[in-house]
């Protein structure tokens, strides 16, 4: 074999040596399991939120949805908008709903949540009608929720049913009615 | 006036060879990424992939996705352009060597060229096989859905990607290798 072709193959075998080197090293770490050298690794961060109601405020014919919001991810978010609308059990629409101020919320932490619902003089008649025999009143709650996490605003559904009661209602009330 | 003649100072030295090689030790060395893509917006990123031979990092809500094959396939890239450098070298300062040609490699100007072919053609596996389109360069919006606390929510990341300053000047480094396998003196020439 002449010298050209000797360090021609020299050359190769070098460059082939150096390519291949880490991945038998790599191999090797690994337990000769091509597997798990393959296979991303990946740990995504938890993301949630959690919405607890709270007993409902009335003040000029604007009700007031109070829940606790909770952050119980690993990623800050902020609640920029709410647009739904709210159904009584068995009964019609009591109109729709709107975020009072747009809500930051590190991890862990939790805040006041308020949507204002402006129902018709009707709706809200009926309502108290209910309220007053019933005692307590089942609303679904349907809607989109916008949060904003990294950079992106993120569009979530929220659909919710629960009971709202006299507190918090019984003072207005008895002055309006 | 004979070019050859005098990139090669009279045959004795190859200088733009070793100019190259330690271009190819220059590029070797460097972290920094060629191609960048990046999604959410300027302050705070979803996700982010900066990629070149020699690293890579992908990065999903802020946690890194850590794959050990593409590690040691970094390290094995780095690790053959230093070989690369030092053959190159080599055959720069022992030009009369009949060798010394086949020393003087290729690899800053093909690497660069292969490194943007194997980035579109990723890319566009990725998008025949999931439909997401991500640009080699410019501006898009990634539209995927994913559940949260058991919902289906829909997400619009914008995405933005670029190749890097340090992609050009990989190749523009690349080209001196070719000047210098043009010019290296053949035995002939070496001879006279």
């Amino acid at each position: 074999m002449d010298v050209d072709r000797l360090a021609k193959l020299l050359a190769s075998i070098l460059l082939f040596a150096a390519f291949i080197a880490p991945i038998i090293y790599g191999l090797n770490e690994h337990g000769w399991n091509i597997s798990s050298l393959v296979i991303p690794r990946y740990t995504p961060p938890k993301m949630g939120i959690t919405l607890q109601p709270r007993s409902p405020k009335i003040s000029d014919k604007v009700i007031f949805l109070r829940f606790q919001a909770s952050n119980t991810g690993e990623i800050e978010i902020s609640i920029l908008s709410f647009n739904g609308t709210v159904r009584v059990s068995d009964g019609g629409q009591l109109g729709s709903l709107n975020l009072v101020q747009e809500i930051l919320l590190p991890p862990g932490a939790s805040e006041d949540l308020t949507l204002t619902l402006k129902p018709s003089d009707q709706a809200l008649a009926d309502l108290i009608s209910r309220l007053m025999q019933e005692k307590q009143v089942e609303i679904t709650v349907d809607g989109e929720m916008y949060v904003k996490l990294l950079g992106i605003i993120v569009e979530v559904p929220v659909s919710r049913s629960f009971e709202i009661g006299m507190e918090g209602l019984e003072s207005w009330m008895f002055a309006e009615y | 006036m004979d070019v050859r003649r005098i990139l090669t100072i009279n045959y004795k030295l190859n200088v733009m060879g070793l100019v190259a090689g330690l271009f190819l030790i220059y590029i070797a060395i460097s972290d920094k990424p060629w191609w960048i893509l990046v999604g959410g917006s300027i302050k705070e990123h979803v996700f982010s992939a900066e990629l070149s031979p020699f690293m890579t990092m992908i990065t999903v809500l802020g946690r890194p996705v850590h794959l050990p094959i593409i590690t040691y396939l970094n390290m094995g890239v780095r690790l053959s352009f230093l070989v690369a450098a030092a053959t190159t070298i080599l055959g720069s300062i022992f030009v009369k060597r009949s060798w010394s040609k086949k020393f003087i490699s290729l690899a800053g100007l093909k690497t660069p060229i292969a490194f943007l072919i194997l980035l579109f053609v990723c890319l566009e596996i990725v998008k025949i096989h999931f439909g997401i389109m991500i640009p080699i360069i410019g501006r898009s919006t990634l539209t995927h859905k994913i559940f949260l606390t058991s919902e289906e929510i829909t997400v619009h990341i914008p995405m933005t990607a670029k190749i890097t300053q340090e992609y050009w000047t990989a190749l523009i480094i690349g080209i001196p290798s070719l000047i210098a396998k043009l010019i290296h003196p053949s035995e002939k020439s070496s001879s006279i």
